[in-house]
């Protein structure tokens, strides 16, 4: 005889969601649906019509946490749309932008399980570190970027601008910095995941988090759209995906590729292009830390080939033709993020589409919570990092009287 | 402290004792000179001064060096949008400790802009000294051109320098003939207009201001009214960088005169911003 656990709201991420569990009588979780219900804003409706630029000044707010994988996603996407180079330098930069983001959003989201994993005793001095990498990260994005949120600078073509020199050194000496703090703080936390239990001593499940869906990840730092093929990524809705019940309050679709759920984020990088081989709930905060170093080093790399005389932007022209569903992949710190555009002769929006990072992973949560204890299934979310109001993407409406779902409303 | 002065804590005469410094520089080269010195003492990074290859159309530019700042000597009659560039200095050129100088206009924005910071996160926080200029009022390029050209009478190209006082606009030329003066009352009317709604003369808003009225030739009167413009003054005598002497606080061309100005510059702008008001018309909404 199975019961329903509900968590509602699950804590300590970003974004409101519900997590649903059919449990057996020992508490084993048989069945799990991770949902989010961040209410919809509509930008992919709202952006048809708009000039092509304000598309990444747009996307940009869909979070404040990660601003910077969607503004480049989308810039990626208007140039592929619009048949634009962007300039070598320009890239760079805006790598650069998108990997100080990382540098402050992976430590961050230690912050939130910290009282998960650290004593009370290394609290402090935990803390301070992931505090003081945070603060070198957005130095980067707002240096670079322009602001450390929203970043303006991030444009189709290029970036804005260069830095100076002084700028540079002042970065790179941040970014040493960084390692220094990142190596001490990596080997720390990798040291209390290995532990095999949280702070309070409860064991950890070796299994927790398991699940058979493949990983998906296109580059290990930035985002490359040669790596999958849009044609084989279709979207579903819940519908055909939970039981009918929780599918009417999901806002998001669900993602798939050549048919099979995906999972995104530092993992699937790690997985794909670091050699790194573990699976679970661990296995994912380990990557996460783990790619810190990945982060920070690929950092040092582009402040060393950066040319500051470039020419940060390309002028040509952002006019489109219609039809071309330009495509632009960004991995994110949260995992593969795809904006696609298509862009009119006259520069204006036609159509736009996002399937962001957390889109991939919310219907993979659910099943990753089978099989443990639903005491743990909190856990398993907290693994995954959701950030769920990017992810957020329809209102469902209701199939048999066809009306929108009028809770949003009320 | 002194209604007509705004808030301070002292006020000096004070001149730079570098000569390069003071030579092409205004009058004592206070700003010059703290600028520097702030730059090697490393107490800031870079600072924003108005950079005017074309003597008379100044351009904000980010100053890292001495050589930098040096070359941005003395006053320029006409507007330098200095606020314009606060954001880019501690963007794209990574400055943390900016030296800002700029008329007491500027002074509003920026001060404004650090309390409420929209458009401006991270910007307000690093500033590392803020020196306001006294003034009366500014002209625009055009405006100067056509003084300089048309009444005294000298081409662009010849004018060394401009100087107001002593109730005349000067025009020094280069080849270092006596000066052209042309009344002020003449050249009233090519004054901004947002000039004479500006009831602050002496940059109230600034961590210290200076300027050459109330003390003798080839030194400035310098108002210190912050904590940390106090300190940084203090720490700039102790190492020999200015020369100091008390403020001339009695006679006829001493601070009672820089009283005497502003207090002239409120009650006149004062007089305009009722008649403004009475007209409907906007007048600025100061701190």
């Amino acid at each position: 005889m199975s019961k329903i656990v509900e968590i509602k709201p699950t804590t300590r991420h970003e974004g409101h969601t519900n997590l649903n569990l059919l449990v057996d009588d020992d508490g084993i979780v048989e069945q799990g649906y991770y949902q989010s219900v961040t209410p919809v804003r509509g930008f992919e409706r709202f952006l048809i019509g708009k000039a092509a630029e304000f598309a990444p000044i747009a996307v940009s707010r869909f979070c404040g946490v990660c601003p910077t994988a969607h503004s480049v996603s989308s810039v990626e996407a208007i140039e592929d749309a619009c048949n634009i180079t962007p300039t070598e330098d320009g890239l760079i930069l805006r790598e650069l932008t998108s990997l100080g983001n990382r540098m402050h959003s992976h430590p961050i989201h230690q912050f939130l399980i910290s009282s998960d994993y650290i004593p009370a005793n290394d609290m402090g001095e935990a803390v301070k570190r992931i505090q003081e990498m945070r603060k070198i990260g957005q130095f980067f994005v707002d240096t670079i970027g322009g602001e450390a949120i929203h970043p303006p600078n991030v444009v189709i073509g290029g970036m804005a601008k260069n830095i100076t020199k002084e700028a540079r050194n002042k970065l790179a000496a941040r970014a040493v910095e960084y390692k220094k703090l990142a190596e001490v703080h990596v080997d720390y936390m990798v040291g209390l995941y290995d532990k095999g239990k949280f702070a309070d001593g409860t064991p950890i499940p070796e299994n927790l988090g398991y699940h058979d869906f493949p990983l998906l990840a296109t580059h290990p730092t930035y985002g490359d759209r040669t790596q999958l093929n849009m044609a084989d990524v279709t979207e579903t809705s819940p519908y055909d995906e939970y039981p009918k019940e929780y599918a009417k309050g999901a806002c998001t679709l669900i993602p798939k590729v050549k048919g099979s759920l995906m999972e995104v984020g530092p993992r699937a990088r790690m997985t794909r292009f670091s050699g790194f081989n573990e699976r679970g709930m661990i296995a994912n905060h380990k990557a996460r830390a783990l790619e810190i170093i990945v982060t920070i080093d690929r950092v040092l790399e582009l402040l060393e080939i950066l040319n500051l005389n470039g020419k940060p932007r390309s002028e040509e022209p952002i006019v489109g033709d219609g039809e071309k569903v330009g495509v632009g992949m960004n991995e994110s710190p949260r995992g593969h993020n795809t904006h696609s555009v298509v862009i009119d002769p006259k520069g204006k929006i036609k159509y736009y589409n996002s399937i962001v990072a957390t889109t991939w992973n919310i219907p993979v949560i659910g099943h990753a919570t089978v099989g443990n204890h639903y005491k743990f299934a909190e856990h398993v979310v907290r693994g995954y990092d959701p950030c769920v109001s990017c992810a957020t993407h329809m209102i469902v409406k209701d199939e048999e009287s066809n009306v929108v779902s009028e809770k949003y409303f009320r | 402290m002194s209604k007509s002065l705004g808030n301070y804590m002292e006020i000096i005469t004070a001149r730079a004792t570098d000569a390069d410094v003071r030579s092409r520089s205004q009058d004592g080269g206070i700003v010059s000179a703290a600028f520097i010195y702030g730059i090697e003492n490393g107490i800031l990074d870079g600072s924003i001064v108005a950079s005017a290859p074309d003597k008379h159309n100044p351009s904000p530019v980010v100053a890292i060096t001495k050589e930098d700042i040096l070359k941005a000597r003395g006053t320029k009659y006409s507007i330098s949008p200095n606020v314009a560039l606060l954001k880019s200095a501690v963007r794209e050129h990574g400055l943390e400790k900016v030296g800002f100088v700029g008329t007491p206009c500027q002074l509003v924005a920026l001060r404004k802009a650090i309390k409420y910071p929209l458009g401006f996160r991270h910007v307000g926080d690093k500033v590392g000294l803020i020196i306001g200029i006294f003034c009366m009022e500014n002209f625009n390029y055009q405006s100067m051109k056509i003084l300089i050209e048309e009444y005294a009478n000298v081409s662009m190209d010849d004018v060394l320098k401009t100087d107001i006082g002593k109730g005349k606009l000067w025009v020094y030329k280069k080849d270092g003939s006596e000066p052209i003066t042309v009344p002020l009352k003449e050249t009233h009317i090519f004054e901004q207009k947002s000039c004479h709604v500006c009831t602050d003369y002496t940059s109230e808003l600034a961590d210290f201001s200076t300027g050459s009225v109330g003390s003798p030739d080839g030194w400035s009167t310098v108002i210190i009214r912050t904590k940390r413009g106090k300190e940084f003054i203090d720490k700039m005598i102790a190492d020999g960088k200015l020369e100091t002497q008390p403020a001339d606080l009695e006679g006829k061309g001493g601070i009672p005169l820089l009283e005497k100005l502003s207090n002239g510059k409120k009650e006149k702008s004062l007089d305009t911003i009722r008649i403004r008001e009475e007209n409907g018309l906007p007048v600025p909404k100061l701190l």
